[in-house]
């Protein structure tokens, strides 16, 4: 194992890291304010990469296509929170769950029905020669990757920071019977939650699929993966799940690389055991008192 | 000074409902013989089901614990029992008993590690363990042949007597099945179940009257887990070939949604949820093509109607199929949020 392995090895764990934190925030801001784990994030992924993939093959431009998928996914999350869950949100969490797993069962039928059973092709917004860069090869659409989920971050930092319907969203996810003494309404606020989760999602479909083609059936394991970022970071925080996601994805890309590719997807799951074993209360950050 | 020690004693069934029984069993006595051999083998797949089915079901009924890891669980019942048979000769019947033992010890270490953890990081742990279980079975290749499956283990005998033919296994896995449904309904009306029933209620309240609630959730843990490697093994006696396709987070989100589906309320539910899962989507796969009249995407209509009463029924009727039958009764909260 040479360095310039090793550093490939950083930088495509650190890529790989990006999309986990994209679909952790947005795992995160859901189960704060709407209280359910939701199974279908990963579907929401699915959704954005079919649409931007099939809206291409019709000719639309790629930019267009791209936003196009965004909003699509936005969408069908806002509809989803709306005559799904909305009207259940008084049962239990394990009904929630349930819920959130139908939900993910339909997508995935209706996209088979919709877009196919075929994997879809997006082409890459930055193709050509992978860059040489410190001894490593880096494909163009990992600067692509990286370059979108920065941009996310920083839009997600001002909407959470600077305005005043983010910091009702994150009032909302501290406690939600507090937020709405202060006039926030909680069932707008899950919508909100409900679409922007499924936005972000979508960002990562869009950004994944030229790389790792779209298909009906992509959603699970990736949305899976976002829940264990979420959970290295804490699953209260925002920061946390940014942290978490980055570290999943170097841990994940050094193990398949230096320990065994077979268990590349076993790393994840046992870093997720490991967490909640020693530090229930994530990687960053104290206990508060939201906490186990 | 005189001490009244009260004996807490199984609740007595009623007169009505040893006639519902009654009726239950001979029904259930004559249905191979009135249906086709296929529907009995579906009958059969049910009641191995029902037995991972009545674990979950004590679990997050009275417990009040969700495990993504149930099909894990029993994954390693049948695995230990079709490995042992296969690559060592040691007759299914041990090794359905050291399957079990094997699926117990290995919840009785998770449920000990995880012992803190309440609510969704509870449901994480377990699925982080169900995935990394079926991982090591498609990647442990030299001893359960990797993804491509186990096949040739032998099926059960009773002594010069072998159990062959679907209707042989109908009779024997729903008297197992049924066994088990009593064993657990008589566990959770006993002072066993009232406790862990306290617990899902108030955890900080049961404590504070001297229960030891990290033993009982890691007993209940440990029940349901010997449950469904009891199940695994009898599946893999049954169907003589298994592959770690069956066993993965699907399967245990399966054994979940039967749970919950049937209702928590009562032991019973499990039953009903079973069935009604398993019954709905055997029909959905046949009817389905019938009304429109096109098989090419079939299977995804399929999973688009299951998906859908899956939600419809979660939010007209949270607590289950037997909810509609239970007046509301205190161990079923409702969240107020």
């Amino acid at each position: 194992m040479s360095g310039a392995d090793l550093i490939q090895l950083i930088v495509s764990g650190l890529t790989v890291g990006g999309i986990y934190a994209l679909i952790s925030v947005g795992f995160v801001t859901i189960y704060n304010v709407n209280g359910v784990i939701n199974f279908a994030q990963g579907e929401f992924v699915m959704v954005g990469a079919m649409s931007a993939a099939t809206l291409v093959s019709a000719g639309c431009p790629l930019w267009l296509a791209c936003i196009v998928a965004i909003l699509v996914a936005a969408a069908v999350g806002a509809i989803i929170q709306k005559i799904a869950l909305h009207p259940a949100r008084f049962s239990s969490e394990v009904v929630l769950i349930i819920i959130t797993i139908g939900i993910s069962t339909a997508l995935r039928g209706i996209s088979q029905i919709t877009f196919g059973s075929n994997p879809l092709t997006l082409p890459a917004f930055l193709s050509g020669e992978p860059v040489h860069l410190l001894g490593a090869y880096v494909p163009r659409q990992d600067f692509f990757i990286a370059g979108i989920t920065l941009v996310s971050m920083v839009l997600l930092y001002l909407f959470f920071e600077k305005t005043m319907t983010g910091s009702a969203l994150r009032a909302c996810m501290m406690n939600r019977e507090v937020s709405r003494l202060m006039g926030i309404s909680p069932n707008r606020m899950a919508l909100l939650a409900f679409g922007l989760g499924a936005a972000l999602a979508g960002i990562v479909g869009v950004a994944i699929a030229p790389v790792s083609l779209a298909t009906y059936d992509m959603g699970m394991m990736i949305g899976l993966k976002g829940f264990v970022a979420a959970t290295i970071g804490g699953l209260v925080n925002i920061p946390g799940a940014v942290i978490g996601g980055l570290l999943l994805g170097l841990a994940e890309s050094l193990g398949a690389g230096l320990i065994s590719s077979g268990y590349k997807d076993a790393i994840a799951f046992l870093i997720l055991l490991l967490v909640l074993v020693f530090r229930p209360q994530g990687i960053v950050g104290a206990k508060s008192g939201k906490r186990v | 000074m005189e001490r009244i020690v009260q004996v807490h004693k199984p609740a007595a069934i009623g007169v009505k409902r040893w006639g519902l029984l009654l009726l239950g069993i001979i029904v259930a006595a004559t249905l191979p013989l009135m249906v086709n051999s296929y529907l009995t083998s579906v009958l059969v797949i049910i009641g191995i089901y029902c037995i991972t089915t009545v674990g979950v079901s004590l679990l997050m009924g009275f417990a009040g614990l969700v495990s993504l890891a149930q099909a894990a669980f029993w994954g390693v019942g049948a695995y230990a029992t079709g490995v042992m048979a296969v690559s060592f000769g040691i007759s299914p019947w041990l090794g359905i008993v050291l399957g079990m033992l094997l699926s117990g010890l290995l919840a009785y270490g998770l449920g000990w590690i995880t012992r803190n953890l309440n609510g969704h990081y509870f449901s994480l742990a377990t699925l982080g363990f169900g995935i990394v279980l079926n991982i090591v079975l498609i990647e442990e290749s030299e001893w359960t042949g990797g993804s491509s499956g186990l096949s040739g283990i032998p099926g059960l005998s009773f002594g010069s007597m072998s159990l062959s033919g679907d209707t042989a296994w109908y009779y024997f896995v729903w008297a197992i099945a049924l066994l088990g449904l009593f064993l657990c309904r008589n566990l959770v009306h006993s002072g066993w179940g009232r406790n862990l029933r306290s617990m899902h209620a108030s955890q900080a309240a049961s404590e504070s009257m001297g229960i030891h609630t990290g033993r009982y959730r890691l007993q209940a843990f440990v029940i349901s887990a010997l449950f469904a490697g009891l199940s695994g093994g009898l599946y893999a006696c049954y169907m003589s070939f298994i592959s770690p396709a069956v066993f993965n987070f699907d399967m245990s989100i399966k054994f979940v949604i039967m749970a919950v589906l049937g209702g928590l309320v009562s032991i019973w539910g499990s039953l009903v949820g079973v069935v009604v899962v398993t019954l709905l989507v055997e029909a959905l796969r046949q009817y389905v093509p019938l009304l429109l009249q096109d098989s090419s995407s079939g299977g995804a209509i399929e999973v688009i109607f299951f998906g859908v009463l899956l939600v419809a029924i979660m939010v007209y009727l949270p607590n289950g199929i037997m909810g509609m039958f239970h007046k509301r009764k205190s161990n079923v909260q409702v969240n107020a949020k």
